[in-house]
């Protein structure tokens, strides 16, 4: 007989069928003879259902995944490692977390569920840039650079070093642009109003 | 690259979504992981590997974040005794449940039941996306189990 320790980590994987062909018989001959193992496999199956998800929440995938692919259909082709569309990251992400607000509004408030994106937000009508820095970037290139031009930084750096910053209306294209050209930042992207 | 995104965005949400746990955090690693794939997906070349690519770059970005947010000990506090409910539970009401068992877990602990239960992936697999031994991928999950076997039994509903 097999070591049931052995046998008994392997649970997980025979629970979702993914054990190569010889631990797969190893788990069935065991698991016929041990109690205590057969509990296992049936809690398993049974905390791995809930591991699912339900069809509304697969269907807002889909249309969020379609989203998605339109808009990175209409790319130009760039082939090239490293380049990437001006937009797309924010156009993504919003979708993602469109799918992501959805699922957590569908779920019951809860304590240990900390979503903050409800927090009473402000208002903001001039389009948001969202600008992330170099680490070698000090805090006064960093301030500089993006209050020029009278901007306001509204928030940041956040945990990935995202400042977000308002900036006077038709002007967005422009400061991005200024902020391209410097060395400092690596990422300057408009952010998509939800 | 539309492909990439046609068939990872999603996952990489729902992956994010349970193992995280918080919607501000999500978004902004979203942003993060999905920068990283545009500025490297021309370097890969393996279908089969793209997936595990993805969702290891999104686990060692989810790990770096919290741990610089120290938020550990705020993820693993006491949870609330949850609610009793019928036999006829709706859909929500199992993931609030799920969501209160898996908040006990650590990140990497989460990720590897997320990776086995939902994405249905093999110990190996989970190895090579966490970039840990296969050992450690079965290690974490016996306490995984454990712990939330734990916490079930503790409500007197296992
Ligand atoms: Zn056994």
């Amino acid at each position: 007989m097999t070591d049931h320790k052995e046998i008994r980590e392997l649970i997980p994987w025979f629970v979702n069928g993914t054990l190569n062909e010889s631990e797969q018989s190893l788990l069935d001959a065991h698991v016929r003879e041990c109690d205590e193992c057969r509990r296992e496999v049936e809690d398993l199956v049974r905390l791995s259902s809930k591991f699912g998800w339900p069809q509304e929440v697969i269907e807002l995938q889909d249309s969020g995944r379609a989203a998605a692919a339109d808009f990175v259909e209409a790319l130009p082709e760039t082939g090239a490692a490293g380049a990437r569309p001006a937009w797309a990251v924010p156009v993504l992400v919003t979708i993602c977390v469109a799918v992501a607000a959805t699922l957590t509004t569908m779920i019951p408030p809860q304590d240990e569920f900390r979503t903050r994106s409800t927090k009473p937000g402000v208002v903001v009508a001039a389009p948001v840039v969202q600008v992330v820095f170099q680490e070698r970037a000090t805090e006064k290139a960093i301030r500089e650079t993006l209050l020029a031009g009278g901007n306001v930084v509204l928030s940041g750096p956040s945990t990935l070093g995202v400042y977000r910053v308002a900036v006077t209306s038709g002007e967005s294209d422009a400061y991005i642009a200024r902020l391209e050209r410097n060395p400092d930042v690596i990422f300057a992207e408009e952010e998509m109003t939800q | 690259m539309r492909r990439l995104y046609e068939l990872y965005l999603p996952r990489l949400g729902r992956f994010l979504y349970r193992v995280v746990q918080d919607a501000e955090l999500i978004q902004e690693l979203v942003n993060d992981v999905m920068l990283t794939v545009w500025q490297n997906a021309g370097a890969f070349r393996r279908e089969s590997t793209v997936s595990t690519w993805i969702l290891g770059i999104a686990y060692r970005k989810a790990l770096d974040a919290l741990r610089r947010q120290k938020r550990y000990s705020t993820l693993v506090r006491q949870v609330p005794e949850p609610d009793r409910h019928d036999d006829d539970i709706g859909y929500f009401i199992a993931e609030r449940d799920l969501n209160r068992l898996l908040v006990k877990l650590s990140l990497e602990q989460r990720a590897v039941a997320e990776l086995s239960f939902d994405f249905g992936y093999s110990y190996p697999e989970i190895a090579e996306i966490l970039g840990v031994p296969v050992n450690t991928v079965k290690t974490r999950m016996y306490y995984a189990r454990r712990t939330m076997q734990e916490a079930y039994s503790s409500r007197g509903n296992a």
